[in-house]
């Protein structure tokens, strides 16, 4: 009966031609990865590693939170995002990539296990993988597109060429702003994307799929300030709220509310590094900042509400430890930084966050450096994505506060309401991007590499 | 029943306006909500108004249902294939649907990409070394810029907010000064070491300059490109042409900065503007209105003057045509209010007595002519009159009307408002009776304040306002009656023998002893009717006869003041300010205006206030 017919067939064309692309998109907290055309990344990593005293690097979700003696838990990264240690983060991106979707090459693994076990076997494969010719690189097969941060400039993006093509063998590579890509994750190829990330909020105004340089906003206000935030709020509150992460916490029993924990620790012969333990806090706080943190709605400061704001129910929260206690205006206090620079919390470490860094100044600013025939356009097509805007109430936060500051233009916000699409946004849009068929004449050839060298990448990926 | 037409009439819409049907919004705004079932909707419920960190897929998830296909299973295969779109011959792997023909998986199984199309390249205006020297030659513009410009336009697709961001012209020095061509994608230009450079150098344009500058080169290539100039264009080229050569780069920076002064305007501006534009299409709305009854207005004159003023141009009209015409207006509106057509001008008979006197004092015959209202006329008429110099000017009645002018037998010195009078007559001797008063005012909608205090709209006012006071009196009345009634019915059980139930306290006639005998009524007192309350209190005694009369004669009294003002709204209805600053027909309507219409309705509501009086002193009265 409904049997499609030339009539009845669709008359849009299908867009995609997917040619297994891999989609990486490399963030502070996390690496995701996968191919483009599925709707999620598949791997997800840390992307912090662990070294260990011997000088091997642990991968990888298992290695990093498996509390052994003597591991440092570092990041490749700068603790404003930039890539600092470039050899080991393209160990981490390409771990990120061989470990869930394209496996070794059977030399190498075999080689990985000799190393490992620190057997002699491990000379002969090693001589074997060297023997290998490029297609057996680990991701000689592929067409590689990687996400980077709006504001790179020059040599980080070429250096991303470089090791795509020298170290990985891809035989394609481009290179998408990270902010275009969330855009067309929403659909959009015009858009002002708000990315909270974990350790910096970036402000991006996107025309025609192309990201306006000058109009990119950059600031630390984001997951890992919140997270210090909290950890300030802790200590100073009247009564110290023990930190005490997952790890160290054998057995625990259940205690009244405010009342010390009764919990059986465990016993390290060598306890794990500082290092490690920051890190598994870090864990505790990101459980802490999805369950009870709350930003309050504005559009004004949370200070000129707060007595309004100590009405509201509280929220508890049990440490790992048992440790329990109902959080009231704390926990909106937390994020009130983001958008108030004089209510965040400070002491001598942790200095207090400057006005323009806060989000809805940065907006500003991001606009006031864009034309003005295409501010309104933009201020109707905000999208807010990253791992950080799932902070309850942020959204509505960032609307009212920007409605306020915009009463002219028609301010519309939109976010997904999928956790899944607003973290890994520009992964998303990376895939959509990966698998269109109209997009396979913009990859950065092997040839064209050798031909033009790492300078193409600014030509190509606008 | 109110029909349709008689609720547009008392909302003062236009006859042909039919508002949309509203429709059934719910089936369409709400898509059926898929129900969770079972532990997911449990597990939903937990999470309240958070996110839930990780999505939950529902379980029962409805498939497709299989696809049944005859034959073979298609085969694909993972197929090579280079993009004509791609100059490197670059070879990406795609799955597709295995063919008979060919077994080799490998092979450039495709020629043609179908999305090779979508290579559309940007094309430029082209110009040589020699042309650039004799047209293009700028003092701002080097060709090395310029060149710049067009390539950076190309490689941005024309789009100039992006442009405008990635424009970073550095004028290289002499010795690495690339001999750029503009014909490559890829060309030497990437050689200097623009990222390295900081931002400053790079001079800066605005992008009405890089506009201007690109317009200019494009306009000239054009004419070049043409031959034979501009008279040889198309006419879309011509066009093109011609809006390249009309860019006004001041006028646009002169626009943008008025853009930008919108964008940032701060929100009272906002406000502003939003309640002018409510305004505005308010008149808007209404103006179609008003003329289509001028002119109704305007052509009926015509009609009933046109043969009179022809056949008898020299005498003046008799009263007998004027009263003709004046009654032809006037069926002509109540035609037209029976037909719903929501006059707004509306003539009442009272109008008909200026009409003779109008002509009569002036002897001259009314002109038909397009005049806008009949103050226009008038207007005309004393010029005429000046015109056969008649020394003393006459009012007629109804222009005194309309100007204002009264005449007094006894002037009081001094300045008083009406609405001090006004207000003035909603105090009564008494506080009580003064409150009493006001909240008969309420109920029948009269607001505190009158918009529009004028003459007629006063003595309405005070004729409404003696009505309240006599219905007030009135009740007063029967309050004490009732009051005597229950003590004599009471004593007359006690003196019939089976005193139970006896409130010790006889002392009839004061309207304490009233009000404290009321609380020995029956709770059927909690019906508000006015006559459900007076059944309640009478038993079968014979002078319950007296309470009901006075009930009926409150019942009455209002009644037919409510009728009055009933008829005088179908007339006079729903005026704008200005049209009843002209015609004045009915002053009525400030007063009443929010009164439902029909005198069926208005009974109704009369009974509804007195029930509504009487329940708050029942009410009163328990306390
Ligand atoms: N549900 C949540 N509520 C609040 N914060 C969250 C939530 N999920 C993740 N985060 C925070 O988001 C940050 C990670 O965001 P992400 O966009 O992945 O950053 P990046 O792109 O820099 O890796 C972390 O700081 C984490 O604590």
């Amino acid at each position: 009966m409904a049997v499609p017919n030339q009539f009845s067939a669709p008359v849009a064309e299908y867009g995609g031609d997917e040619v297994s692309a891999l989609v990486l998109d490399p963030g502070y907290s996390t690496v995701r990865a996968g191919f483009a055309g599925e709707d999620v990344p598949k791997s997800v990593v840390p992307s912090h590693y662990g070294l260990l005293s011997s000088g091997e690097k642990l991968y990888g979700e298992n290695a990093v939170h498996n509390p052994l003696a003597k591991m440092e838990i570092k990041s490749p990264y700068t603790s404003d995002g930039i890539v600092e240690d470039w050899e080991t983060a393209t160990k981490i991106w390409e771990w990120s990539i061989t470990s869930r979707l394209t496996g070794q090459s059977e030399n190498k693994r075999n080689g990985y296990v000799g190393d490992k076990n620190g057997n002699g076997d491990g000379d002969v494969d090693m001589e074997a993988a060297e023997a290998v010719e490029e297609e057996e690189k680990p991701m000689g097969d592929a067409p590689l597109l990687m996400s980077e941060p709006g504001w790179a400039q020059g040599k980080l993006r070429e250096k991303s060429l470089e090791v795509a093509m020298e170290e990985w063998g891809s035989p394609a590579f481009y290179l998408a702003r990270t902010g275009v890509l969330s855009a067309f994750s929403m659909g959009k190829s015009t858009a002002l994307v708000i990315d909270i990330g974990a350790s910096t909020t970036t402000v991006t105004p996107i025309v025609d799929g192309m990201a306006l340089r000058k109009g990119i906003q950059k600031s630390p206000l984001a997951g890992n300030f919140v997270s210090n935030q909290l950890r300030l709020i802790f200590q100073q509150s009247p009564t110290p709220v023990p930190l005490v992460p997952h790890y160290m916490v054998q057995s625990k029993t259940p205690v009244d509310a405010g009342v010390p924990s009764a919990a059986t620790y465990k016993k390290f012969e060598t306890p794990p590094t500082d290092s490690f333990r920051h890190f598994e806090e870090e864990r505790v706080l990101t459980e802490f900042k999805e369950s009870v943190v709350q930003t309050w709605e504005g559009p004004g400061p949370l200070a000129q509400s707060e007595e309004h704001v100590k009405n509201f129910p509280g929220r508890p929260f049990e440490m790992p430890d048992g440790w329990n206690q109902v959080f009231g205006v704390e926990r909106y206090k937390a994020v009130e930084g983001l958008f108030d620079a004089k209510a965040a919390i400070a002491d001598a470490e942790s200095p207090a966050p400057r006005q323009d860094q806060c989000i809805v100044e940065l907006v500003r600013a991001s606009l006031n450096a864009v034309d003005v025939d295409i501010r309104a356009n933009l201020l109707a097509n905000v999208v807010v994505v990253g791992g950080s805007s799932l902070l309850v109430g942020l959204n509505r936060r960032i609307l009212n506060q920007l409605e306020a500051a915009f009463p002219g233009p028609k301010v519309r916000l939109s976010a997904s309401q999928n956790t899944v699409e607003r973290k890994y946004a520009s992964w998303i849009g990376g895939s959509i991007l990966g698998s269109l068929g109209a997009f396979h004449q913009m990859w950065i050839s092997k040839r064209e590499y050798e031909e033009h060298g790492t300078s193409i990448v600014d030509k190509r990926c606008k | 029943m109110a029909s349709r037409k008689d609720v547009q009439d008392i909302m003062g819409l236009p006859a042909g306006s039919v508002p949309p049907v509203p429709v059934p919004k719910a089936s369409k705004m709400q898509p059926p909500k898929h129900r969770k079932t079972g532990l997911n909707r449990e597990l939903e419920a937990l999470y309240g108004e958070r996110l839930p960190p990780v999505s939950i897929v529902d379980s029962k998830k409805v498939y497709r249902s299989k696809l049944t296909r005859d034959g073979p299973a298609v085969k694909w295969s993972r197929n090579r294939f280079s993009n004509p779109a791609r100059i490197d011959g670059l070879k990406l792997r795609h799955w597709r649907p295995k063919r008979i023909a060919d077994d080799d998986a490998t092979s450039d199984s495709e020629q043609d990409y179908s999305f090779a199309k979508y290579n559309i390249q940007v094309t430029g205006p082209q110009y040589n070394d020699e042309e650039y020297t004799k047209l293009l030659k700028d003092d701002d513009w080097s060709k090395e810029e310029t060149d710049y410009l067009v390539e950076t336009v190309k490689q941005y697709y024309q789009k100039w907010p992006v442009i405008h961001d990635r424009y970073e012209y550095i004028p290289s020095n002499a010795e690495n000064l690339p001999s750029q061509t503009i014909d490559d994608t890829i060309d030497t230009e990437n050689a200097n070491p623009s990222q390295q450079t900081p931002m400053a150098l790079a001079k800066a344009r605005t992008m009405e300059q890089l506009k201007s500058r690109y317009y200019t080169v494009c306009r000239v290539s054009m004419e070049l490109q043409t031959p034979g100039g501009v008279q040889n264009m198309n006419e879309a080229e011509f066009q093109l042409h011609d809006t390249l050569r009309s860019y006004n780069p001041d006028r646009e920076t002169r626009r943008k900065e008025l853009a930008a002064s919108l964008l940032n305007r701060p929100i009272d501006e906002i406000k502003e503007e939003e309640s002018l534009l409510v305004e505005l299409q308010r008149i808007q709305i209404a103006q179609p209105r008003i003329e289509g009854e001028r002119e109704a207005i305007r052509a009926a004159l015509e009609v009933d003057t046109k043969p009179s003023a022809a056949g008898a141009s020299a005498s003046p009209p008799s009263s007998s045509q004027l009263q003709q015409l004046f009654n032809h207006l006037y069926q002509n509106e109540r035609n037209k209010k029976r037909g719903g057509g929501g006059g707004r001008l509306s003539l009442a008979p009272g109008d008909i007595l200026q009409s003779p006197v109008m002509g009569s004092a002036n002897g001259t015959p009314i002109t038909s002519g397009g005049r806008d209202s009949f103050g226009n006329n008038q207007k005309r008429n004393s010029i005429a009159a000046n015109g056969t110099q008649e020394p003393i000017r006459r009012l007629t009645p109804r222009q005194e009307a309309r100007f204002g002018i009264t005449t007094h037998e006894r002037i009081v010195s001094g300045i008083s408002f009406r609405t001090d009078k006004l207000s003035k007559m909603r105090v009564a001797k008494s506080q009580t009776q003064t409150s009493k008063i006001s909240a008969v005012l309420a109920e029948l909608g009269v607001p505190d304040i009158l918009t529009l205090p004028s003459d007629k709209v006063c003595a309405s006012f005070e004729a409404l306002i003696k009505s309240v006071l006599a219905l007030v009196e009135a009740r007063k009345a029967l309050e004490k009656e009732k009051g005597e009634l229950k003590v004599l019915t009471q004593m007359k059980i006690q003196k019939e023998g089976g005193g139970q139930g006896v409130n010790g306290t006889a002392g009839p006639g004061t309207d304490g002893a009233g009000d404290k005998k009321a609380d020995s009524e029956p709770a059927a007192n909690d019906e508000l009717d006015a006559d459900a309350d007076a059944d309640a209190e009478g038993d079968e005694d014979a002078s319950e006869a007296v309470p009901e009369a006075e009930d009926d004669d409150m019942d009455a009294d209002p009644d037919v003041e409510v009728d009055e003002d009933a008829e005088d709204d179908a007339e006079g209805e729903d005026e704008d300010e200005d049209v009843k600053e002209e015609m004045a027909a009915d002053d009525n309507t400030e007063i009443e205006s929010s009164r439902p219409r029909s005198s069926r309705s208005n009974q109704k509501r009369s009974a509804s206030v007195l029930s509504a009086l009487s329940g708050t002193s029942s009410r009163r009265q328990k306390r």
